[in-house]
């Protein structure tokens, strides 16, 4: 008996171990092994920062998801010309900059002693041909569309000039084109497809190791050689983790990014051990309309809609607390550029029956839903699947005022693709990149614009079209008066706030925990990294933490 | 007449399966809250007024579960009855036509048991528009097999018996013979209906967990599903009032129909 | 006998093939159903990348049988399509999780068989069966893997935190060194005695029922009236009679056990094809669903033939 036990364990083992085997092989493939880098063993303890993060694809520049996260990945390996942190806008890769009167021109002297991470020496060339190579293959992130022509003066001088004065342009232009290896990526004609270990190759503060692209586990070494000054950690792991903030009680991370409002509040009250830091809410929960659907396009249905919503027992109840109530101006209420002349919606059923009632939407065939010329409003409404308490109440809100909903609930990567292709009439979703320069609301601009956002903030389909708001947006992108700019931004919420093209909803309150006791010093980005990206990712949190292990 | 034939603990058994169906019935008239009705403070404990607390949306738990009751039990009911039916008409009509036809049916019949149920059914619900009737249509389709081999067999044994071989020598039609052999049959049938009772539930809430089917229908499974997605579960004793409840309900179920049809002997 | 054995499972192979291929087809809401007579609703529904890999995969404008010549064919390159959650081929994705997935379920019942086999004769030749003892192995039973795997994470794991709670490894370890494989038994324990848990009793149940057969077996009797030892009656007689008849039905086991593990995979993140089975299935990722299908049905197949095969060799001795 005791026998056959000892062979079962055996067995067992040894089943195990071939397993592994076969797992460990397909994997191993994938990695771009760095020999020196493993060789280097240096006398002390390597410093092995953990965090959790999600699966954003290959961390190269056309590689790696469309959302905010995605371009932080690239981050850490790419520099940009300037940066942001906690205190705003901060030199990078250049050193000053200068800009001409007539606002048009920007001249970016670079720093002298930058190398990409082959050795070869990072020049204006690099930057000229970064933003030339964007020109051609359009990046999702960032638009250059506003530049019109860039010179490399000298080997470490670059001007860049615009097609017209665009306000935002160092923070969200220079601050987010990744400067790319010339000598690299002047012969890549498919960059969607260029998942090299060469695609990789920036000036950043981390290389990559590897990336499991089915687990999505992303191990980065330190670049040794980086210009800013030593980086604090050697290697950084990130992995998708299921219950973050379990696993961050359980030292499995060292870093816990996407921990739920309500975990970390818990934390907070239990465990002194652990720092949570609250950062603003620069991510916006709105419900988009499909401007394809006829009742859709008048004005007051949507207001009913809104008025119908109880945002603040939504925020409590949907979201746990972990928000902020919507403004239906859609710009943050902290942002500087807040505006308080709008149209406020309180709660308010009887009002949102009337309005619906001025407009002839009523229900006829008692039913116990309205209708428009004989037809039922009765929509599909996609939502992210983590949403469904949301989409709970909305549909029992807006049933209130016999306005029936079919909850479908999706992942939330195949509705932000569906709302950017327009293929939905009612839909749930948020995003990132909300705070910061008011060229965020380009997303309601109807025609062309020189303005620059990310693609994760736009709709697609028929759009919400309004004349007046076109001319306000393009006037106060080149408006230089911080004043003037102020008083056009406040027009603009206050006619977002009375036609609605989108009922904002809620900001999301971002927020984060950590052991200080392994890496401290993390902070959060003034509007954001990059394009008001609400997380904690800033690269430079590499250069100026501080290891405590 | 038939309890007194039953062992003690069947007896039980039925007993608890009699008292989910009156809970089922009467469950509209004892719930205290509607099931849309979120208005009260979220995250309660248990109390007078919140026997189990409220969820974090402020639906009261004690609703919930007994709506579970309600939808649960119904599905079981309705896909018990649906499989069940259409496990004996194959097995009728198997028996009746033999040859090619019954050869094709018991063919798909091993095929379904070769090929884990439950996969199937998921494969289909996933397919299918979100609704319950879908979910319930999966269930239906993929698990008569049972029913089937247990009906087949037993009809294989009567096929040589006199009434049977009279019936079809006055050319008697399936209808006929099904209306010879109905009563004999009856033991299976009920045996049959109480199994697919048991794994329609069981089916159910795991389709429930894995966000198959209505998003906002209350079944047992979804409770259960909400319950671990509550972030600070494991925390406060929330877990007794708000993830056992509906896991007892589901656990106490089963177990009372499995006990049921289990053959002692 | 062969033939028509190997005709049997050509039969079944093709009604597998055929029910991945009708079902979606006919199913009210399919992105595939014959409803649409046209891509265009379909094309409403489905973000633009990911409708042009379906159609590219699926070719639902094609005639019927142009698109069922295209499925086989794909299928026999072990082209599953490609999936719309990770944007990689499905067969890459399912074969890459098998090894975690085989480790797991078979570990489980070659375990659980041990266990569940011998406890049961036991128990049986010693005549020390009590209802209560059945009546327990009924009540695992009929707990749903995933419910049990919940219970077992949140109390072991969350609740006491004595094990890992998810996952096979520490992401990050490095491969196949020591620590490694420390640290990925470490994350075995838990899904593993989930499954074992849940394999016992159906395991435990058919050898307590073919062994309480095969004791009222007439050779039996026999043996015991010419007064042959006990011991000698267990093992020469009935436990030698009593594993052609478990092998028998052990197929079905293994067919649970791998379903099982499914489950049990994705309640523990682990990284087999059960967490795959629950992306799908929250992300409507058609072609892995299909893929994992397939690939179940496959697996079930080759278990049931190997035990046919098994089961021949073995009753024909007896």
């Amino acid at each position: 008996m005791k026998k056959f036990i000892s062979l079962i364990i055996i067995l067992l083992l040894s089943l195990s171990l071939a397993a592994c085997d076969t797992a460990g092989q397909t994997e191993k493939t994938e990695q771009p092994m760095t020999s020196e880098q493993g060789l280097k063993k240096t006398a002390r303890e390597e410093r092995v920062l953990r965090m959790d993060g999600d699966n954003l694809g290959y961390p190269s520049v056309f590689t790696s998801s469309p959302k905010g996260r995605g371009y932080l990945l690239v981050s850490f390996t790419f520099d940009t010309l300037v940066w942001k942190d906690e205190t705003g806008v901060i030199p990078l890769i250049a050193k000053d900059w200068s800009i001409s009167d007539d606002n048009k021109t920007y001249t970016f002297n670079l720093n002298e002693n930058i190398k990409f991470t082959d050795g070869t020496p990072l020049t204006a060339e690099d930057v000229k041909f970064s933003f030339d190579y964007l020109k051609e293959h359009p990046y999702q992130w960032v638009s250059v569309a506003p530049v019109e022509q860039v010179t490399a003066v000298d080997e470490k001088t670059v001007q860049i000039v615009l097609n017209e004065v665009y306000v935002p342009f160092v923070t969200d232009i220079a601050g987010n084109v990744p400067i790319m290896p010339k000598h690299i990526w002047e012969n890549v004609t498919e960059p969607e497809k260029f998942n090299t270990k060469e695609a990789i190759v920036g000036s950043g503060p981390l290389i990559l190791e590897s990336y499991d692209k089915e687990s999505g586990v992303y191990i980065y070494n330190a670049n040794k050689d980086y210009f800013m000054g030593e980086v604090q950690i050697d290697k950084l792991i990130m992995s998708s983790v299921k219950n973050t903030k379990e696993a961050l009680v359980a030292d499995e991370i060292d870093m816990a990014s996407n921990v739920k409002y309500g975990e970390a509040m818990k934390l907070k009250e239990e465990n002194s051990k652990y720092k949570v830091i609250e950062g603003p809410g620069l991510w916006v929960g709105r419900l988009y309309f499909n401007f394809g659907i006829e009742e859709l396009n008048i004005k007051e249905v949507r207001q009913a809609m809104y008025y119908a919503i109880n945002r603040d027992e939504l925020v409590q109840k949907a979201l746990k607390g972990a928000a902020e109530v919507g403004n239906p101006g859609h710009i943050h209420p902290t942002s500087e550029w807040y505006s308080s002349d709008i149209k406020n919606y309180d709660y308010d059923t009887e009002t949102a029956i009337e309005l619906l009632t001025s407009v002839g939407i009523t229900d006829t065939n008692e039913n116990g839903i309205v209708e428009y010329n004989g037809k039922d409003l009765s929509y599909e409404f996609i939502v992210p699947e983590e949403q469904v308490p949301l989409a709970e109440l909305i549909t029992k809100y807006l049933g209130d005022i016999g306005i029936k909903l079919e909850v479908k609930a999706m992942d939330q990567n195949t509705i932000a693709s569906l709302i950017k292709e327009g293929k939905f009439t009612l839909a749930f979703n948020g995003h990132g990149s909300f705070g910061g320069d008011p060229v965020l609301l380009k997303g309601f601009v109807s025609e062309e614009t020189a303005a620059s956002t990310p693609q994760v903030t736009t709709q697609g389909g028929q759009n919400w079209h309004n004349e007046e708001f076109n001319t306000i947006f393009n006037q106060q992108i080149v408006e230089l008066d911080r004043e003037k700019r102020y008083e056009l931004v406040g027009k603009l919420q206050n006619i977002i706030s009375d036609e609605l093209p989108t009922l904002t909803l809620y900001y999301k309150k971002s927020i984060s925990a950590y052991n200080p006791e392994v890496f401290d010093g993390w902070f959060f980005t003034k509007d954001g990294v990059s394009l008001a990206v609400p997380t904690i990712h800033n690269k430079l949190i590499f250069v100026r933490g501080q290891w405590n292990k | 007449m038939i309890i007194k034939n039953l062992s003690r603990t069947k007896r039980i058994c039925s007993f608890i399966i009699f008292i989910y169906i009156v809970i089922a019935i009467i469950s509209n008239f004892i719930m205290p809250f509607s099931i849309d009705d979120f208005s009260s403070e979220i995250l309660q404990t248990p109390s007078f007024k919140h026997i189990l607390g409220t969820d974090e949306m402020g639906h009261d738990l004690f609703s919930l579960l007994l709506n579970g009751f309600k939808i649960s039990i119904l599905i079981s009911i309705i896909s018990g009855i649906l499989s069940t039916t259409i496990g004996v008409i194959l097995s009728f009509v198997s028996c009746y036509y033999k040859g090619i036809i019954d050869n094709t049916i018991c063919h798909i019949a091993n095929l379904l048991i070769i090929i884990p149920e439950i996969i199937i059914i998921m494969f289909f619900a996933i397919f299918a528009s979100p609704t319950m009737i879908n979910t319930i249509l999966a269930i239906v389709f993929f698990s008569w097999t049972k029913v089937f081999k247990m009906a087949r067999s037993k009809l294989m044994g009567y096929m040589d018996k006199n009434k049977v071989k009279y019936t079809f020598l006055i050319k008697g039609n399936i209808f006929d013979i099904f209306k010879k052999l109905y009563y004999d049959l009856y033991p299976v049938v009920i045996t049959s209906f109480i199994l697919q009772c048991n794994k329609a539930v069981m089916y159910e809430t795991t389709l429930s967990f894995f966000g198959i089917g209505d998003p906002l229908s209350k079944t047992w499974g979804k409770l259960i599903k909400s319950a671990m997605n509550y972030e600070n579960l494991f925390y406060d004793n929330v877990i007794f009032w708000y993830l056992f409840p509906p896991v007892i309900c589901v656990f106490i179920y089963i177990l009372s129909l499995s006990l049921l049809i289990f053959d002692e002997k | 006998m062969k033939l028509r054995v190997l005709v049997k499972y050509f039969i079944y192979i093709f009604l597998i093939l055929l029910i991945s291929f009708v079902l979606p087809r006919i199913i009210p809401g399919s992105p595939l159903s014959y409803n649409h007579n046209d891509t265009y609703i379909l094309n409403q529904s489905l973000p633009e990348d990911t409708f042009n890999a379906f159609e590219e995969y699926y070719a639902p404008n094609e005639p019927f049988f142009n698109q069922f010549y295209k499925y086989l064919y794909n299928l026999s390159r072990f082209d599953f399509g490609y999936s719309f959650y990770y944007k990689l081929p499905v067969s890459n994705l399912i074969f890459g999780r098998l090894p975690w997935t085989l480790l797991l379920s078979f570990t489980s019942i070659v375990i659980s068989s041990f266990v569940g086999i011998s406890w049961a004769i036991k128990t049986s030749l010693l005549n020390k069966s009590s209802n209560f003892k059945i009546g327990m192995m009924i009540a695992i039973q009929s707990m749903p893997t995933f419910l049990v795997a919940i219970l077992i994470q949140g109390v072991i794991a969350y609740k006491l935190k004595l094990l890992p709670a998810w996952g096979a490894y520490k992401p990050g370890t490095v491969f196949f060194t020591h620590t490694f494989y420390l640290d990925v038994l470490l994350h075995l324990i838990l899904p593993l005695l989930t499954l074992i848990l849940c394999e016992i009793p159906g395991i435990y149940i058919l050898t307590y029922n073919s062994s309480q057969k095969i004791k009222k077996e007439n050779y039996v009797i026999m043996a015991r009236y010419l007064n042959i030892e006990d011991k000698q009656i267990n093992q020469q007689f009935i436990f030698k009679n009593i594993i052609p008849e478990i092998l028998g039905k052990l197929n079905i086991q293994l067919i649970y056990a791998i379903t099982g593990s499914l489950f049990v995979e994705a309640i523990f993140s682990y990284p087999g094809i059960g967490q795959l089975l629950k992306s799908a299935a929250s992300s409507r990722d058609y072609p892995l669903i299909q893929g994992i299908l397939i690939l179940t049905c496959f697996y079930g197949l080759i278990v049931n033939f190997i035990f046919e095969i098994v089961l021949k060799n073995n009753t024909e001795k007896y």
